[in-house]
């Protein structure tokens, strides 16, 4: 495949399939632990090891995986990669651990994994599998992300970036005479907030969709 | 296809796929569980014991003891602190009126003394929470024996500070009951009839007077007799040298007599510089003068003190009034220190019922 088409494999994961805004994968643990931006860059680059490792994975054995087992020989896969994760996490980053919780193990069942192994990996050279997973895992990493600062900041006042580093916003707040409201960091907050990031993305590529059109006519 | 392939069921082939990939699988887990292993497990201890390895505790050297306990003993840990000296861990609690409040206290398993203490956030009365972070209650260096004699309430905390009270009570229990082969249950200065320094040990009952010998700051004490019972020499030496781990740090090293009354030479180590020795005149069961005769206390040198005199008159002025253990801003420890000398002076006439 030419320079251009591995570009974009890896652009179409970050920006026009994007897994969450696009596809609508991965609620989960878009839901659950955007309360934190900490806990939304842990939880995308858990993803994101373990797209990488799997999709190679997967994509290595291709050839040679029976048709009538390949989801259980991908989930075997994905599962092994989620629980050196698990593992890697619990020792190096604990308090990260114990924050993320039952969702880095729910990682094996996440759609993305599973999609981008079914759709891509086990069609595709390990070359461009690896730079799909970058770019879908990429795009989940960020669609955390800007879910995540949007609901701590208007919910909690404040973004923890990692550990003790912490910006506080209150004093903008105050100047503006009101008080963060704990709404977005609740569940009915996190589907609101979703829902208006998703209404943005799907606008403006309706709109990008209908600019190239207007060009090319 | 050849024979070999159609004789062999699929069903075999697809397990047996399933089966290599599951032990390739395994062999890369295992690798990375021989890497990660003891890492995990060191942080789970270490979250297990946080609170107590926050109290100067080395993690690695805490183990459970396994004894019958008194009431409000959670759990006993025997450790090594940071000196490498073994002591006991206590995690006990106190119901009060309004609250239950739980603290972990560490005791040397030889002197006794408590090295540490953490009252334990949460369930603590209105006033408490801030005042208790880093507050040793004044017992820490103390033996577990006097904590209640030395203890110092949070003021606007009266109920939560006697919880913690009740916590030291019950250690001191838990200990008493645990035993040893000689454990010091409690000692007195026996006053007043001996000028020099007769301390009395308790020993599994048995009472052993022993006497506190001073020179110039050294501080030894010599058996004197058994009161009660019989103790084996090898008994009595470890008694002496047990003894010698208690050392008190306040005593009165003299007791003068006259027409005018009693003068007390009263001595303590817990000078900010070191060793503070003051003279109180007695009369009529009161002090009526307090001056210090030897100190290297600096606290004029110190910019947070602000009072224009001498820190001891100002702590005698206010004793005098009724007003007992002030603290003076930029003398603290001094302050303390003098307050220990007060307090022994207030014993002496307690004992005695004061002179004429």
């Amino acid at each position: 495949m030419d320079k251009v088409s591995k570009k974009t494999i890896l652009l179409n994961g970050i920006f026009k399939q994007n897994s969450v805004f696009v596809l609508t994968l991965g609620m989960c643990p878009t839901l659950a632990v955007t309360t934190s931006l900490e806990g939304a860059i842990g939880m995308g680059f858990a993803l994101l090891f373990v797209l990488i490792f799997s999709n190679i994975s997967i994509s290595l054995v291709r050839k040679i995986v029976p048709n009538e087992i390949r989801i259980p020989v991908y989930i075997v896969i994905i599962a092994t990669f989620v629980t050196i994760v698990e593992m890697l996490l619990n020792a190096y980053l604990p308090d990260l651990y114990d924050k993320l919780g039952v969702f880095v193990s729910l990682i094996v069942v996440n759609c993305i994994v599973l999609g981008r192994a079914e759709a891509f990996a086990s069609k595709n050279n390990p070359i461009d599998s690896l730079l799909d997973a970058i770019g879908s895992g990429l795009g989940f990493v960020f669609a955390l992300m800007i879910v995540a600062t949007i609901r701590e900041i208007l919910g909690v006042g404040t973004l923890t970036i990692w550990g003790s580093i912490q910006v506080n916003f209150m004093p903008i707040f105050t100047a503006l005479g009101i008080k963060p409201a704990p709404f977005f960091v609740s569940n009915p907050g996190a589907f609101i907030v979703l829902a208006f990031l998703i209404g943005i993305f799907q606008s403006v590529a309706i709109y990008r969709k209908k600019m190239k059109s207007r060009k090319v006519a | 296809m050849n024979k070999n392939e159609k004789n062999m069921p699929k069903t075999l082939k697809l397990s047996l796929f399933l089966l290599i990939l599951g032990m390739i699988s395994g062999g890369l887990l295992a690798v990375v569980n021989n890497y990660t292993k003891d890492i995990i497990e060191q942080n789970a201890l270490n979250e297990a014991y946080r609170d107590i390895i926050d109290v100067g505790i080395i993690a690695e050297s805490i183990k459970e003891v396994e004894t019958s306990k008194e009431e409000g003993i959670e759990k006993i840990y025997r450790g090594n602190n940071l000196d490498n000296i073994p002591c006991y861990i206590f995690v006990v609690n106190d119901k009060n009126a309004y609250t239950t409040v739980k603290t972990i206290i560490v005791v040397e398993v030889v002197s006794e003394k408590i090295v540490g203490m953490k009252v334990l956030p949460g369930a603590t009365t209105h006033n408490f929470d801030n005042k208790f972070v880093d507050n040793d209650f004044g017992v820490v260096g103390e033996s577990i024996y006097d904590s209640s004699k030395y203890f110092e309430v949070v003021t606007g905390a009266t109920a939560s500070s006697n919880s913690v009270k009740n916590c030291l009570t019950k250690v001191e229990q838990q200990i008493a009951l645990m035993g040893g082969k000689i454990v010091i249950k409690s000692y007195s200065q026996r006053l007043p009839e001996y000028t020099n320094f007769e301390y009395v040990f308790e020993i599994r009952g048995t009472k052993v007077s022993l006497l506190l010998e001073y020179n110039d700051g050294n501080k030894t004490f010599k058996y004197l007799n058994t009161l009660n019972g019989n103790l084996t020499d090898d008994e009595i030496s470890e008694c002496v040298a047990l003894a010698q781990s208690k050392m008190p740090t306040n005593i009165i090293r003299n007791v003068y007599k006259d027409s005018t009354g009693t003068t007390l030479t009263l001595v303590t180590d817990k000078g900010y510089m070191g060793e503070i020795v003051a003279e109180a005149k007695i009369y009529n069961n009161q002090i009526v003068s307090f001056k210090l005769i030897s100190s290297k206390e600096n606290y004029h040198k110190n910019p947070d003190y602000t009072y224009d005199g001498n820190v001891e008159d100002y702590i005698f002025e206010q004793y005098s009034l009724g007003i007992k253990n002030t603290v003076v801003t930029g003398a603290t420890v001094t302050s303390k220190a003098i307050n220990y000398l007060l307090l022994l002076a207030d014993e002496y006439i307690n004992s005695l019922g004061g002179t004429k």
